[in-house]
């Protein structure tokens, strides 16, 4: 009997402990929805603000007639641990970027990384980069890829890729000059 | 009365598994997992970096900025899909509700509608608008591009889970093999959905394999525990505690489901008779936080184990701590509830949004102080509204100080934006000056000049147009020495001799000629090089003119587009600084006001378990005035 009667109690304790909520507050789950609603508008309106700033930005500093951006991409990056990149435009460091493990899955994913938003003037140039990480059997690996690039009056897009050489098991670094 | 309990636990963590099943998987981050994108655009590419590392803030914001500028064409309507997404992710559903619903009525590919029609029943199932998200995801017809195909299958078996039709649920994931980072959730809900449908046996049998799956991560781990821990609630209320046992063995003993589990390993002994075995694991909960359900729940288990082994004294001594303990916890969370209204909580949650990074909806839990405001934050975080809540709170002290950070940048730019004014105003009066219009018409008349010579030397055969200067003083001397010759004559010189020197003239001049007659071609050819080149120098001078001109009128627009952009976005940050500041305040009072309901509700249940232990203890003193069983008897056992 005293059994039954501990069951029965346990019975109230676990449908009040786990299940049966009172109301202290009754008006709070509409207050929530509303305020809810509210921060989403809110959230909505400052991302308009920082796209049209971001937009601005850009072109007050780095004007489409002058502007060069340099971008770095893996392409299956078997062969390759990417620690860091450094960038040289015409012989003058420009970008020294060390990846967190992070932003490297970032990359493996299909992720491409803006490493260098700057300004150049038209004519020809030359840009180095220089890959710094784990070359195959983790070995330390260091190259580097150069290449000539023409500054005309459009903006100038540059893409530093990451592939894999399958045959030679090696990684290979091009460096792409996008239109 | 007891089977009830059983049954009723069991619905209830069936239902509860599915819910925190939802909740545990993200399908959308699943989704650009498994399929790597092919960029044809950087700037998208750029946009799934951030997106990538979950920062859906940065992530929206470019992708806002790539669409605005024409950066990511060639991923027509995929950016609107992943927009729809990010917005999802960042707990704006209105707006990817919005997105989604126009990419319906704008676009005829069914694929695109199917992505569209599984991220609204998404967002309605989150919600908890289940009969809609039934009818989104009734929409998606055809072939289900591998992407989010097992999101589809999952989110559907949910949805039927969770609007009681569990056959249809076991009818989408019977036979299908789940891909391996999905299996073990097919499983789990096809086990619940046979189990739901009465179908025991089939629900177990899923279930086991689940545990035989390897797992991978943390997540698999603990899906594994709820696992266990549904098929040994299913065993109990099928009277089958032996087996019970089994899996309620499996289930870790730290993980997120390790109280509930002893809890019902002590009811699987006692529902044996087996009260000695039934007190190990609820004496094991007796040293955990007070702050769960099944430990408080533990305390009065032990009182009920004793006496039904008849072991009155003690059973009146676990009541007594009991009652103790449940005082103690009252008193903790009175002390919880006046400092949460007092504001120290909200304080306390400010400071941690300072020390941990602003992004990212996690605090790590084992980090939070033992004061009465914080004391049980873990357990509030577990409640839906209060976690949303949470994150509303973070995000709006970002975004306040994201508007403030860029209320100081725009500052520089005006300052900047001054700095190239006067610039332009110092050198655009130089440039003109040094193109003027009377250099250039100097320029093209001598070009003119020098274009005629060459077409009348090429006409007249002339080679000695193209003469060097050193050529031409020697022809000059030559026709000096002719001229001499002839005036001598007349004179005694013999005739022989002036014949002689007029022959060595006439080789003399033969041979100019003859060097500028082999030369001609060349000559002539290099003239009309220089002539080009002459003439492109002059176009780019006349290019470089225009360009000044040009530079000139944009310079006015541009100057007064960007003093208008600038003041017209200081106006808005201006603006919605404050009504985020208002939003903010409103926040924080409904994350009190949340935290204060949970908390009086758990004082209320705590209050019940503080009564309901007061009378079992009266009760068992009375049995042991009545000499039921004497202390002497159990010191004998």
């Amino acid at each position: 009997m005293p059994g039954k009667i501990i069951v029965f109690i346990i019975t109230l304790l676990l449908v009040n402990g786990i299940y049966a909520a009172t109301q202290p507050d009754p008006g709070l789950d509409d207050d929530f929805k509303s305020l809810d609603g509210r921060v989403q508008e809110l959230k909505k309106e400052v991302l308009e603000i920082n796209r049209d700033l971001y937009i601005l930005e850009e072109e007050l500093l780095f004007p489409s007639n002058t502007q060069i951006a340099v971008f770095v991409s893996v392409d299956v990056g078997e062969f390759f641990d990417l620690d860091s990149v450094q960038v040289k435009l015409d012989d003058k460091i420009v970008a020294n970027y060390l990846y967190t493990k992070r932003e490297v899955e970032a990359l493996h994913r299909g992720g491409v990384q803006q490493l260098y938003l700057g300004n150049i003037a038209s004519g020809e140039h030359e840009l180095v980069a220089i890959f710094v990480g784990k070359g195959p059997s983790g070995r330390d690996y260091r190259r580097g890829a150069n290449v000539k690039v023409e500054k005309g009056l459009g903006a100038k897009y540059l893409e530093l890729k990451i592939t894999d050489r399958t045959i030679k098991k090696q990684p290979d670094f091009v460096i792409k000059e996008w239109q | 009365m007891y089977s009830q309990i059983v049954k009723f636990v069991l619905r209830c963590t069936l239902v509860s598994a599915v819910i925190c099943l939802c909740a545990s998987t993200s399908p959308f981050a699943e989704e650009a997992k498994v399929e790597k994108k092919i960029i044809k655009d950087l700037h998208y590419g750029e946009v799934l970096f951030h997106f990538f590392q979950e920062d859906y803030f940065t992530s929206i914001t470019h992708l806002l900025a790539a669409q605005q500028l024409n950066r990511v064409a060639n991923h027509r309507p995929d950016d609107e899909l992943l927009l729809g997404g990010l917005n999802l992710s960042y707990g704006m559903h209105k707006e990817a509700g919005r997105i989604f619903a126009r990419l319906l009525d704008e676009s005829a590919d069914d694929a695109v509608k199917n992505r569209a029609y599984y991220y609204l029943a998404k967002i309605s199932y989150q919600r908890g608008y289940l009969p809609q998200a039934a009818q989104y995801i009734e929409n998606i017809k055809g072939a289900v591009h591998a992407d989010i195909f097992t999101e589809v299958k999952l989110l559907k078996s949910q949805i039927y889970l969770d609007t009681g039709q569990p056959q249809k649920a076991v009818a989408i994931l019977d036979d299908w093999k789940a891909p391996k980072n999905s299996r073990a959730y097919a499983l789990h809900n096809l086990g619940i959905a046979h189990i739901r449908n009465g179908d025991v046996d089939d629900g177990i049998a899923k279930l086991k394999k689940v545990s035989r799956l390897k797992v991978r991560n943390q997540s698999q781990l603990t899906l594994r525990d709820k696992t266990n821990l549904v098929a040994g609630l299913t065993m109990i209320q099928n009277k089958d505690p032996e087996k019970a046992q089994n899996y309620l063995e499996n289930v870790r003993l730290s993980g997120l489901y390790s109280d509930i589990s002893l809890l019902t390993m002590g009811w699987a002994y006692s529902e044996q008779g087996d009260y000695q075995k039934a007190l190990t694991p609820w004496l094991e909960l007796r040293n955990r936080r007070l702050t769960t359900t099944p430990v408080q729940e533990g305390l009065l288990a032990i009182a009920y184990g004793y006496s039904q082994l008849g072991l009155n004294g003690r059973a009146v001594k676990s009541y007594e701590d009991a009652v103790n303990l449940y005082q103690v916890e009252t008193t903790n969370l009175d002390e919880s509830i006046s400092a949460i209204q007092d504001g120290k909580f909200i304080a306390a949650l400010v400071k941690k949004t300072q020390d941990e990074p602003l992004l990212g909806w996690f605090w790590s839990l084992k980090s939070i102080p033992d004061v009465p405001e914080m004391r049980y934050l873990a357990e509030l975080m577990a409640d839906h509204q209060f976690h949303e809540a949470i994150k509303n709170f973070r995000d709006l002290i970002f975004l306040q100080n994201n508007l403030r950070d860029w209320l100081d940048n725009i500052a520089v730019y005006d300052t900047m934006l001054d700095t190239r004014k006067t610039r332009y105003k110092k050198n655009a009066p130089t440039a003109e000056v040094a193109i003027k219009e009377s250099l250039i018409k100097r320029f093209n008349r001598k070009y003119e000049e020098l274009n005629n010579q060459i077409m009348a030397a090429e006409q007249n055969d002339d080679v000695l147009a193209f003469a060097t200067h050193e050529e031409k003083l020697q022809l000059k001397r030559i026709e000096r020495l002719e001229n001499k010759l002839d005036k001598l004559a007349d004179t005694d010189l013999q005739k022989d001799e002036l014949e002689e020197l007029n022959k060595r003239l006439k080789i003399l001049k033969g041979r100019v000629y003859w060097a500028a007659f082999q030369q001609y071609p060349d000559r002539k050819w290099q003239a009309r090089k220089s002539l080009v080149q002459v003439e492109t120098e002059l176009n780019r001078l006349l290019s470089v003119k225009e360009s000044i001109g040009n530079v000139k009128h944009v310079a006015k627009i541009g100057f007064a587009g960007f003093e208008y952009r600038i003041a017209e976005l200081r106006e808005r940050i201006e603006k919605a600084l404050p009504r985020l500041e208002v939003a903010y305040q409103k926040q924080t009072q409904l994350l009190e006001r949340l935290a204060v309901r949970e908390l009086l509700n758990r004082r209320l249940v705590m209050q019940s378990y503080h009564a309901q232990a007061r009378l079992a203890l009266a009760q068992a003193y009375d049995r042991a005035t009545t000499g039921v069983v004497t202390e002497d008897e159990e010191e004998q056992e």
